[in-house]
């Protein structure tokens, strides 16, 4: 796949469209199908029996006197923020590492800078003890 | 048309086999965790007990679906088929061996990415609907405990993905054919290891089941065939990352030396044995060690695994640019 023709992409006669990406579709199609047919099959076919005391949330004997979604720990909030600036920087990496043979080593050190100043910011997370638990 | 029905049954030829291997990689699972801890396991129904996933299984089709009262039942439904397809459907980039692959993608890493991302939706979606503090706890925790981890192992597959020079599975197995990824690259092969168990939320770091606190987890409303298919879909999963660690590391269908005993035997049944080498990782350690804290699982995570991957990725870039070995 080293001299990859774009225009093949967009002609539909033997394009990477028809011959795979076609086939990702038909096989999300059939675990869709799929997966409706476990779950209607299960749900029509059982006698259903629901019953007040049944379908209320489970709380070990109690009755859920309150709804659940309220609070929830800002740590969670704040991993999930440092989360999508690592994975921005695994998106930034990831062309980086399959044309590193073409680039010069121009485009190796600014990868190294990026990584340098990224690597800044992640000691000083973990300074203000963000990463902390307790 | 033809076309379509040749594609259907292709698809069909790996679904309904991985479908069996799963409920047989339960059963394996008690069997082995029933000998290390000094009994039979399951040995009633059938030969030794060989038919009781299918038992299992018809168990939990025959109960009541329940969708409780104060759950939004939309997302409710949702969340465990989400799961179940987005573990089926990354199936469909796997080489089984030269040519065998359903869709040969260029991106085939990026794909498996993006289906493991989607993941977290699914645990999410059966947090917060349930509408039960058990189920809400345990989808937090394992959302935040499946994006940490998720950071290293896209570190170390970018350690592999430099090293083959492409995001296609089947390059990058045939790229280990003078030796397999798993010696020069032994720690990123470990620290691999150990955040699939975190990915795939198992022993150690099932904390969103914790059975003593959490009940189950994100999981404790459902019933029947709606656990089942969370059921499924987990125990997909870890087959599924199980082979792509044995592609990744431990050079896919290739045998381990290219002599002519070793390559008689076809290349599924040695991607077959490295599977069953990774299934048997998480069985194992699910019956060896007690289960992490919550805050050792984020030290773990992010202060350990991410320096360390980070660190072993530019190591072996330097190695590669200085000694010109880069790939294309």
């Amino acid at each position: 796949m080293a001299n990859f023709d774009y225009n093949m992409m967009f002609f539909f006669e033997d394009s990477l469209i028809k011959k795979e990406y076609s086939v990702l579709l038909t096989f999300l199609v059939i675990a869709v199908l799929l997966t409706i047919v476990i779950i209607g099959a299960s749900y029509f076919l059982v006698r259903q029996n629901p019953d007040p005391e049944k379908l209320s949330a489970y709380e070990c004997g109690f009755e859920p006197y309150e709804d659940t979604r309220h609070t929830f720990d800002v740590r969670f909030c704040v991993i999930a923020i440092l989360f999508i600036i690592f994975d921005i920087e695994i998106m930034f990496l990831i062309p980086w590492c399959v044309s590193l043979a073409k680039l010069d080593l121009l485009g190796f050190w600014s990868m190294i800078d990026f990584l340098f100043e990224l690597g800044i910011g992640f000691f000083y997370v973990w300074y203000v003890r963000a990463l902390d638990w307790d | 048309m033809i076309l379509i029905l040749i594609t259907i049954l292709k698809i069909l030829s790996i679904v309904v086999p991985l479908l069996i291997a799963v409920a047989y990689f339960t059963i394996a699972e008690r069997k082995i965790m029933g000998s290390i801890q000094r009994r039979r396991g399951p040995n009633v129904v059938g030969f030794i007990g060989l038919l009781q996933p299918l038992a299992d299984g018809l168990k939990l089709f025959a109960k009541e679906t329940t969708l409780p009262a104060s759950a939004n039942t939309g997302i409710f439904l949702l969340a465990p088929s989400l799961s179940f397809i987005l573990s089926l459907i990354g199936w469909s980039v796997i080489p089984f061996s030269e040519g065998a692959v359903l869709c040969d993608i260029n991106l085939g890493i990026l794909y498996l990415f993006a289906i493991s991302s989607l993941n977290v939706y699914g645990i999410l979606f059966a947090g917060w609907s349930s509408n039960s503090k058990y189920a809400y706890l345990g989808a937090l925790r394992s959302a935040a405990q499946m994006i940490s981890y998720e950071i290293s192992i896209g570190f170390t597959v970018l350690s592999v993905v430099i090293c083959a020079g492409s995001f296609n599975l089947s390059t990058i197995v045939l790229a280990q054919k003078k030796i397999w990824f798993i010696f020069p690259l032994l720690p990123i092969f470990i620290i691999f290891y150990v955040s699939m168990l975190a990915e795939t939320n198992r022993h150690p770091f099932d904390l969103p089941e914790a059975e003593a606190e959490l009940v189950s987890g994100y999981n404790v409303e459902y019933s029947a065939m709606t656990f089942a298919l969370f059921f499924l879909g987990e125990y997909a999963n870890m087959l599924l990352m199980s082979t792509l660690s044995a592609i990744l590391f431990l050079g896919g269908w290739l045998p381990p030396l290219d002599i002519f005993f070793f390559n008689i035997i076809p290349g599924p049944i040695w991607l077959s044995l490295k599977i069953i080498i990774g299934a048997t990782f998480f069985i194992v350690t699910r019956a060896t060690l007690p289960r992490y804290r919550y805050d050792q699982l984020m030290f773990l995570g992010w202060k350990c695994f991410l320096p360390l991957t980070l660190g072993y990725l530019l190591f072996t870039v330097g190695i590669l640019i200085s000694f010109n070995w880069l790939p294309n």
